[in-house]
């Protein structure tokens, strides 16, 4: 087990800055990960760490140990791809056990380990198999096996889950998440899923262009957002998002097609009393109400389609140009083209800065 | 636009290869029909057949009035979509979008008018000069959905058009792509596996499991009222928990009963069945006092999603997945009850795996 100390790390392809200046800690039995689209830098990230590839610059530590001079077998960390990157025609057993022969550990000493293992994984009785034999979740604990009959001190995992379809995906999720609870490892997790980061992380990085743009856990990942990119790229269906203007002199914030007097907002966000601003603002599915008659402080909008999910129903309106994302109670049912209005919980408003897309935060928290 | 009629189909590749076995479905004009199930199920064979792409080995296909047995796919007068393909980048968007219309003898009159009116309804109009590389992701698929659909056919046919596309777009292209079939009203039949697609675009949904056709209705009804323990469990997520149990009648009052159950049933239930499968949502289970708990067990795992969060409880024999509002804290390790939601129950026979119920 280890904790891990990333200061500084930057890394460049010819003129290609693939990780600029990320600085981490990890906890000892941490789960971590790493979210982010392609070409976010989180493989480079997982492979600097992991001494496959050497940063520009920056300092590594595993517990309080420099590793950025030691190669990847003397890190004594555990490097799990796809789950189904088993040897096909070597037993469960001598999947397992490849490591170890690797370290020309003795057959008693590899026998007595793997035993061990399997028995923590709950694969005994599968031990003379060979994987095709085996389930998606039996063939993903000989992967985990495999990788912590070494006990290393930190796993690796780079989108382990990502060629499973979706509904063994959701088990996976479950069952390494398990594991690690059980195991107390620390896991750094590498994933392109934000429901995969969602539901299984301690903390999440999000990461983008090589740039750290938020580290949290995933409640504060989803509920308060450091800029537009986070906002948007965690959650499903997405954020809202809608140009708007804030005019201080009469409380309104506003954009194409809607209105709303909030003054509880002007006083809420951190923004300056200059007249008139422009923002981005943002609101979640869950976040708005849609109503059948006017009032005050709704505004009126259109229904795009509705689409049942059998738990919730997501309702998409068009509000002038723009389309957003409602979820509504299962059941609800309105024919395309009704008008209908809409109402924001202002308290779950944000706001983002038009340049920086930095979220402009409360003013008392 | 048309009905589609499928009497008595069968589809055998060889001799114990049956790929599609005696199925019947009426797709009404102007409707969206999906075909749901896993790889292997028979509904892209089905959809084949109806383009005339495969011959069936057996039965009856008519579109809107006309028995096109035999009939090659050229003289069907449907149009097959396979993926929303990539643009030609050197075309603008209105080029773009009248290719499919190249190869046919239509005045450039016509073409003109139907690329408005297409451009119109997805809201494209202004970017018709434009190339399409320079286009944010969003305008580039709604251009390759009016492409898709300039052509008038009686019947479209879509297999899986949206495999390809990143999450964030699909949810957006199915949200266009019911929004323009409602449009333009016409017949649609719609390949996936993927469920929150048939769910949220069809009107009904026909669901398949090894060429064999499981149950036909409405997204709402294929979820609430599954018909068999294939649709129950290959619809929902986290798929609906599934507890073995004995029915049994006392009193006449009927009971589910298994080791870490003992539950009356809100209504006596007339069946020979004895073993049975209990069938009931994640959304369904709520947490309960100890009192008034139908069900208890561990709290073993918290799943956030942000708008909800999911728990697994373990209740002894197996493990039951729980959906909550993000409100609701649970502390892994603790025991809790859990209340069933007594409406939503669903019964099926362990034989026949047919729903009692529905």
């Amino acid at each position: 087990m280890a904790s891990l100390s990333v200061k500084e790390l930057s890394k460049n392809f010819g003129k290609l800055q693939a990780l600029n200046n990320l600085n981490l800690e990890v906890e000892d039995g941490e789960f971590f990960v790493v979210l982010g689209p392609t070409a976010a830098g989180k493989t480079t990230t997982l492979k600097c760490l992991t001494g496959l590839l050497t940063p520009d610059e920056g300092e590594v530590h595993m517990d309080d140990e420099a590793v950025q001079a030691l190669s990847p077998a003397e890190r004594d960390v555990a490097l799990v791809f796809q789950t189904y990157a088993l040897y096909p025609r070597k037993t469960v057993f001598e999947n397992m056990a490849f490591p170890l022969k690797a370290r020309q550990m003795s057959p008693e000493d590899i026998k007595t380990r793997v035993t061990e293992i399997a028995a923590k994984l709950q694969i005994s009785p599968y031990l003379d198999r060979k994987p095709a034999q085996l389930s998606g979740g039996q063939q993903q604990r000989v992967a985990l096996g495999r990788a912590m009959v070494r006990d290393p001190r930190i796993f690796f995992m780079d989108e382990p889950l990502t060629n499973l379809d979706f509904k063994l995906r959701a088990e996976m999720r479950a069952e390494l998440k398990r594991q690690q609870q059980e195991l107390g490892k620390t896991f750094f997790y590498v994933t392109n899923d934000q429901v995969e980061a969602m539901s299984m992380a301690d903390r999440i990085m999000v990461l983008n262009q090589g740039v750290v743009q938020q580290i949290d856990v995933p409640e504060t990942i989803y509920d308060d957002p450091a800029n537009l990119f986070v906002a948007r790229f965690v959650g499903n269906p997405r954020m809202n998002t809608l140009d708007c203007t804030i005019d201080t002199t009469n409380n309104t914030i506003s954009g194409e097609g809607w209105r709303l007097v909030l003054p509880e907002l002007v006083e809420h966000f951190a923004i300056n009393s200059d007249n008139k601003q422009s923002y981005i603002m943002g609101i979640r599915a869950e976040d708005i109400r849609i109503h059948r008659q006017a009032q005050d402080t709704f505004f009126a909008a259109e229904i795009f389609v509705t689409e049942p999910l059998g738990d919730k129903t997501i309702v998409d309106i068009s509000l002038g140009d723009v389309n957003l994302k409602v979820r509504e109670e299962a059941g609800f049912d309105l024919a395309v083209g009704s008008q209908v209005w809409l109402e924001l919980d202002a308290s779950k408003i944000h706001l983002f800065d038009k340049t920086t897309h930095k979220s402009i935060r409360k003013a008392n928290s | 636009m048309a009905t589609v009629q499928l009497r008595n189909i069968e589809k055998q590749f060889a001799p114990d290869a049956i790929a599609v076995k005696d199925l019947d479905l009426d797709i009404a004009d102007g409707e969206f029909l999906v075909l749901l199930g896993p790889s292997g199920c028979g509904k892209t064979t089905t959809l084949r057949m109806i383009a005339g792409l495969e011959t069936q080995t057996q039965g009856d296909i008519h579109i809107g009035n006309r028995l096109v047995n035999g009939l090659p796919a050229g003289e069907r007068d449907i149009a097959f979509v396979f993926q929303f393909y990539a643009l030609y980048p050197h075309l603008s968007v209105k080029d773009n979008v009248s290719f499919p219309l190249r190869a046919q003898n239509i005045s450039k009159s016509e073409v003109d008018s139907r690329v408005q009116d297409v451009a119109k309804r997805l809201r494209i109009e202004h970017l018709l000069k434009k190339k399409p590389n320079r286009l944010p992701g969003g305008e580039q698929q709604r251009v390759a959905l009016a492409r898709a659909m300039i052509r008038q056919p009686q019947v479209f046919l879509m297999d899986e058009p949206l495999t390809n596309l990143d999450a964030e777009l699909r949810a957006d292209m199915r949200a266009e792509l019911k929004h323009l079939q409602h449009e333009l009203g016409t017949t649609m039949v719609y390949v996936t596996h993927d469920q929150i697609e048939a769910m949220s675009m069809s009107h009904r949904i026909a669901v398949m499991n090894e060429g064999v056709l499981q149950q036909v209705d409405t997204p709402l009804n294929i979820y609430n009222k599954p018909q068999t323990l294939f649709v129950a469990t290959f619809i929902g997520s986290p798929p609906m928990n599934i507890i073995e149990c004995a029915l049994v009648t006392e009193d006449s009052n009927s009971y589910l009963k298994s080791d870490n159950l003992n539950y009356k049933l809100p209504n006596t239930i007339d069946s020979t069945s004895q073993q049975v499968y209990f069938g009931i949502r994640a959304e369904d289970l709520s947490v309960a006092s100890d009192s008034t708990a139908d069900i208890k067990g561990d709290v073993i795992l918290r799943e956030p999603l942000g708008d909800e969060t999911l728990y697994r409880i373990d209740i002894g024999s197996q493990i039951l997945n729980i959906k909550t509002s993000p409100k609701v804290r649970l502390t892994i390790g603790d025991t809790i009850g859990l209340n069933i939601n007594a409406t939503n129950i669903h019964l099926f026979d362990k034989e026949s795996e047919r729903s009692l119920l529905h």
